[in-house]
């Protein structure tokens, strides 16, 4: 028992902290402002870390008496620490420094009774550390028949997304209202049709017999199963409708969302397909931006209409992916990464102060809305232009969507690939390595110029400050989040990162900070993203090796 | 496996020793050039120039300890530490902190050079622990998983460190309060140029602190150790080198020279915010690379010769210094087409010639 | 009644991922033995070595070291309890010097003139390795890499030392002149694990061995039985 009784003061410790940095973050006394069966929030999720971490250190622990034990020395921990770090913040001069911590938090959170109070704190620790404990100990939960219930694949799946929605849909009512939560669940159904179309058509739909003795056609070609059908039409149906029945803000988001997805397609060939980590992606979107913008202002005298700018932008943005790629792609892959990360500074700190061209930190202002025989076709048929924008960017999305598709499957693609998983066999095998990086990055770049140069139009007016290092990191992460070299994975890559941050407003200002704790998270759980494409894409077998220095250019 | 990066050098367009001889003569020649153009046109004096020399010393001398953080972290693990310049950031936090609470108790006037110590230690103490959490939380958890996966861990950390002192501490800027600090406010003059005390700190500063580094390095058990973790860990463990204990030892090395940087920085430019980091951070990154990543006398040199270039390129070609940053990106990528494993190539281990 | 083996290994399975490299392999070394491991590339042979010092962790099976269990036990502290191994392909550290990789070897000691006296040994018995003390690892030729890694393990003073395939790859020369040293280490108290393809060499040398089949000891006997052994000739003494 005694052996049982240091290991466990390490959950206690990391529990502690974890409590000590959501009281210093500010995030208790935002969330007390929201009760749940009667109990402040902010505090109930304090508790529930304590919890946790008597449950974490039972769980390690062997025999009943153990877990209790464990239990009650990590809840001690966890709760003495908190304790003690709340008794500090009363030090004079602490808590101005932490703009975050009210004074009256901290006397909530000793119970009001100061230095008396944090014996009590630590001692309720304990407590809580102790039900975990015993919770640690009760029998596994009977789930036999639930997974029984759900043994074939489709219905489980079906039943998860179901139960998902259920649960998203009250949390999202429950915390903000009933248009959030419509708007949640329409969100999500839409995600989950989409996954749930890729899943069950992943599954085999016919006897693996069958399917051999069937006539296979061309190499890329893909079969058309009913239920993929199905999911496509029901997402084509609700792509369509959607716009419509939904506000202004609907439409701003899935707008923003959808010039992600274009971002995230393009960096998906760069990253995904060719290996080759781009950290100033941002660049090329800022140039089809500015392109757009130069070409289409009244201010600089140019006012080209939009479809004869729009291609003109994507080909700025190509040309200079290629201009960038030539001297860069010879150099090794963390290289790459700082002198890609370097470009994206570079042109926006360009675009800040070649003044005359760019407008510097003012912007270009009146940049063209797409137009239609002479007649802004957004006051002709829709209600508000974000609509017509929605259609423009989901039309974008299911062109791009279906050219790096192809592209994957093609000659080119298998290039890429072999090119990513070894570079030097590549070149043994007669693959024009640099040429291929070339035409990835060049194909990268036109997806994001086509992406900022719809982005200039709808935003009307383009500052320096909408293409910093964090859209790079953005776009890049969706990517890795949604699982890289996957078209789809990127979608939902792009609705996890983009939308929910935007529809949780509230959080606002912790978004940031529970994105970044969130990032890690999933890099230690599941890094290989939420849709990972079939193949472990990530990197080539090289870099698997943490022994193997990197791969050499 | 082992000579892979010996045969990188060799591979290399030129050889290192002709390639930094080119280097030097031709950056020195230009430079040569543009100080009597610019003294001859009466553009600015020379004590313009010495002033910037200076300047570029210092800032070098910042960015060369940031970039031995890099250097050493890569290494090891072959991975950027993307989050150290968040590590330097709360280091400046840590230091102004207690800076401030020192001038409040009166500790200060009581003793300022004991006052500057403490300052310096609380910084590299804050800075240790939190890059000694950073490797236990975010990276150690995925040794072993592909390169990509560590990366955005660390973008993530970064983001997070970020942040979450904006929430913490508020968007305020926190003024160090040089001036009042008596033997760092003022300055020397040497004729008609003037000399900050902080600037003179930095450097000295920074120069024993690289040569203790380079010993440390290049003679202590824990140096060798580190090297022969870096080169090949299952042998390492072979010999009874725990390798867990290295990284995080080399991780807490990296951490210490990123606190004591970020309170330099914090005297030099009198004061933080949650952004401190983020720049320097890059730069110095970059610095590395320049030196040739994994590289302890490249991060040095790398480090000097970009805060040389951001200070002395405006200088000598009349470019508004808003254009600094272009510099540095740019020659990065001059030399790494001339030189694709930077200036001294890389590798974590004792130059010999 | 015996003293219990210096090493003992019981019904060890160890896999790569989901692939069985030994199947339940069971082996003694006694105090004072030479002992060869011989069999095809791929048998498992450097697996069963790196499962001892704890590189690769077994799945089922259990180790002991002078009755001292291993499993578990992290591969750096393996060699406190007395392991030292010459892995596979030598393996040095190629960007450290000749001492500095020698004083490697010696990482885990503390009494200064022990290790003093190991230098010393190690350099009378490759006095090559004595007059490049100073070079770095990586451009030494082959016959002094393996010099080098084998002085290294000397330098841990171990109570048992795992060779794998230390002629791999040098001239006839220098392997015998490798074998007479193993021998010298072994008569000065080290017992010896000897992997090797070169079976008439290993056996010669060796007090005991065993044969190695994918992944499972299928012959074990005393060293002069096996060279005689039909089956041992046919399959790895090229059939003389
Ligand atoms: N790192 C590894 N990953 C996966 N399989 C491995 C690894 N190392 C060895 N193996 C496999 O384990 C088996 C035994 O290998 P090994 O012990 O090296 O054989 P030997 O040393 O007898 O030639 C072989 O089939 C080999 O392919
Ligand atoms: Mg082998």
């Amino acid at each position: 028992m005694r052996a049982a009784l240091l290991p466990a003061t390490r959950p206690g410790l990391v529990g502690g902290g974890a409590a000590i940095a959501i009281v210093v973050l500010g995030m208790v006394t935002a969330l007390n402002e929201r009760e749940l069966a009667g109990l402040p929030v902010g505090n109930l999720l304090v508790g529930l870390i304590v919890l946790a971490v008597g449950y974490r250190a039972a769980r390690d622990a062997v025999g009943a008496g153990s877990r209790l034990v464990a239990g009650l020395v990590a809840g001690l921990t966890a709760g003495a620490f908190l304790a003690l770090f709340m008794l500090f913040t009363r030090v004079p001069g602490v808590s101005e420094k932490l703009v975050q911590t009210e004074p009256e938090d901290t006397d909530a959170i000793l119970f009001g009774m100061g230095a008396g109070g944090a014996a009590l704190l630590a001692v309720f620790g304990a407590g809580l550390g102790v039900l975990g404990g015993v919770l640690a100990s009760l029998p596994a939960l009977p789930t036999g028949w639930l997974r029984a219930v759900a043994g074939s694949g489709r219905l489980r799946l079906i039943l998860v997304a179901l139960l998902s929605l259920l649960i998203v849909g009250l949390a999202l009512a429950f915390l903000f209202g009933l248009v959030v939560a419509v708007v949640g669940v329409i969100v999500l159904a839409g995600l989950e049709l989409a996954l749930l179309g890729g899943a069950l058509a992943s599954l085999p739909p016919l006897p693996a017999r069958l399917r051999q003795v069937l006539p296979k056609s061309g190499a890329g070609r893909r079969r058309l199963d009913p239920v993929a059908l199905l999911t496509l039409l029901i997402m084509a149906v609700v792509l369509i409708v959607v716009p419509m029945a939904f506000g202004q803000y609907f439409n701003h988001v899935s707008t923003t969302v959808g010039i992600f997805v274009l971002m995230g397609l393009g960096l998906n060939v760069v990253v995904g397909y060719a290996g080759l980590l781009d950290l100033g992606y941002v660049a090329f979107f800022a140039i089809g931006a500015y392109a757009m913008a130069i070409l289409s202002s009244p201010e600089q005298g140019i006012e080209v209409n939009f479809w004869l700018a729009l291609p003109i932008a994507m080909a700025v943005s190509g040309i200079s992916g290629t201009l960038l790629g030539i001297p860069v792609l010879r150099m090794r892959g963390d290289y790459l990464a700082i002198v890609t990360l370097g470009f994206g500074e570079i042109i926006r700190i360009f675009s800040q102060n070649l003044t005359d061209l760019t407008g510097g930190p003012q912007g270009v202002r009146d940049i063209a809305r797409p137009e239609l025989a002479e007649q802004e076709f957004t006051t002709l048929l829709f209600a508000n232009p974000q609509q017509f924008y929605f259609y423009l960017i989901a039309t974008g999305v299911v062109l791009v969507a279906i050219i790096s598709a192809h592209l994957l499957s093609s000659r080119i693609g298998r290039a890429w690939v072999a090119m990513r998983e070894d570079e030097d066999v590549a070149r043994a095998i007669g693959i024009r390595v640099v040429r291929y990086k070339l035409l990835a990055f060049t194909i990268g770049a036109v997806f994001a110029g086509l992406g900022g140069a719809i982005f200039a139009s709808r935003q009307n007016s383009i500052f320096p400050n909408d293409f910093t290092l964090i859209v790079s990191i953005n776009v890049l992460c969706l990517v890795i989040i949604g699982g890289m070299g996957s078209v789809r994975g990127v979608v939902v890559g792009s609705v996890a990162l983009i939308a929910l941050p935007e529809i949780l407003r509230e959080l606002a200002e912790f978004r940031l900070v529970t994105f970044g704790a969130l990032l890690v998270f999933m890099m230690i759980v599941r890094p290989q993203g939420l849709l990972p494409a079939g193949r472990s894409l990530v990197s080539g077998p090289a870099s698997l090796d943490i022994a193997a220095p990197p791969a050499e250019a | 496996m082992a000579t892979t990066s010996t045969t990188v050098g060799r591979s290399a367009a030129f050889s290192k020793r002709a390639f930094l001889t080119i280097l030097g003569v031709l950056i020195g020649a230009v430079l040569a050039f543009r100080l009597g153009q610019t003294i001859y046109d009466q553009v600015w004096g020379p004590e313009v120039w010495i002033r910037n020399l200076i300047n570029g010393l210092a800032l070098g001398a910042v960015y060369a300890l940031i970039a031995l953080g890099y250097t050493l972290v890569y290494g090891i693990l072959f991975m950027i530490n993307f989050a150290h310049g968040e590590v330097l950031m709360l280091g400046a936090m840590a230091g102004f902190f207690v800076l401030d609470a020192s001038i409040n108790s009166g500790f200060l006037d009581y003793n300022t050079l004991l006052t500057i110590v403490i300052v310096f230690i609380a910084g590299m103490s804050v800075a240790v622990v939190v890059g000694v959490l950073l490797e236990r939380i975010a990276y150690r958890p995925l040794r072993g998983a592909p390169r990509l996966v560590p990366l955005i861990s660390a973008i993530g950390a970064s983001i997070f460190l970020q942040n979450a002192a904006l929430q913490a501490f508020g968007a305020n800027v926190k003024i160090y309060p040089t001036p009042q600090i008596t033997g760092l406010s003022g300055g020397q003059r040497f004729g008609d140029v003037f000399v900050a005390n902080t600037s003179i700190m930095i450097m000295v500063l920074a120069i024993i602190t690289m040569v203790a580094l380079v010993l440390l390095v290049n003679r202590s058990r824990f140096g060798k150790a580190m090297r022969a973790v870096a080169e090949d860990k299952p042998t390492a463990q072979l010999m009874g080198i725990d390798v867990n204990r290295i990284i995080l030892l080399t991780f807490a090395l990296g951490s210490l020279l990123a606190g004591m940087a970020g309170v330099m920085l914090g005297f030099h430019n009198r004061q933080v915010t949650h952004m401190v980091g983020f720049m320097p951070g890059l730069k110095a990154f970059t610095a590395a690379v320049l030196g040739g990543i994994g590289n302890v006398p490249g991060a040095m040199l790398g480090g000097f010769f970009l805060g040389l270039a951001e200070s002395l390129g405006p200088t000598a070609f009349q470019i508004p210094s808003a254009y600094k940053d272009v510099i540095a990106f740019g020659l990065l990528v001059l030399i790494l087409i001339f030189r694709p494993t930077g200036l001294m190539g890389e590798r974590l281990s004792r130059e010999r010639a | 009644m015996t003293a219990p083996p210096l090493l003992e290994v019981r019904d060890l399975h160890t896999y790569y991922d989901n692939i069985a490299a030994l199947r339940g392999v069971s082996l003694t070394v006694s105090e004072g033995e030479i002992v060869a491991l011989i069999g095809a590339n791929g048998a498992g042979k450097s697996t069963l070595l790196k499962s001892i010092t704890g590189l690769t962790p077994p799945r089922q099976g259990e180790i002991f070291m002078e009755g001292r269990r291993l499993n578990g036990v992290p591969a750096h502290a393996v060699v406190r309890l007395g392991v030292a191994m010459v892995p596979e392909g030598r393996q040095i550290f190629g960007r450290l010097s000749v001492y500095e990789n020698l004083e490697m070897g010696a990482f885990t000691r503390t009494d200064t003139d022990a290790v003093q006296r190991s230098f010393d040994r190690v350099f009378e018995l490759f006095p090559r390795l004595a007059e490049r003390r100073e070079q770095i690892g990586g451009t030494l030729s082959g016959g002094e890499q393996q010099m080098l890694a084998i002085g290294r393990a000397i330098m841990a003073a171990p109570r048992l030392l795992l060779l794998d395939e230390p002629s791999m790859g040098l001239a006839p020369i220098l392997v015998q002149q490798i074998f007479r040293t193993i021998r010298e280490i072994n008569r000065e108290g080290a017992s010896i694990l000897l992997v090797e393809q070169n079976a008439n060499a290993a056996l010669s040398l060796a007090n005991r061995g065993y044969v190695l089949r994918v992944g499972q000891i299928v012959i074990e006997d005393a060293a002069e039985a096996l060279k005689e052994n039909k089956q041992v000739k046919e399959a790895y003494l090229g059939g003389h």
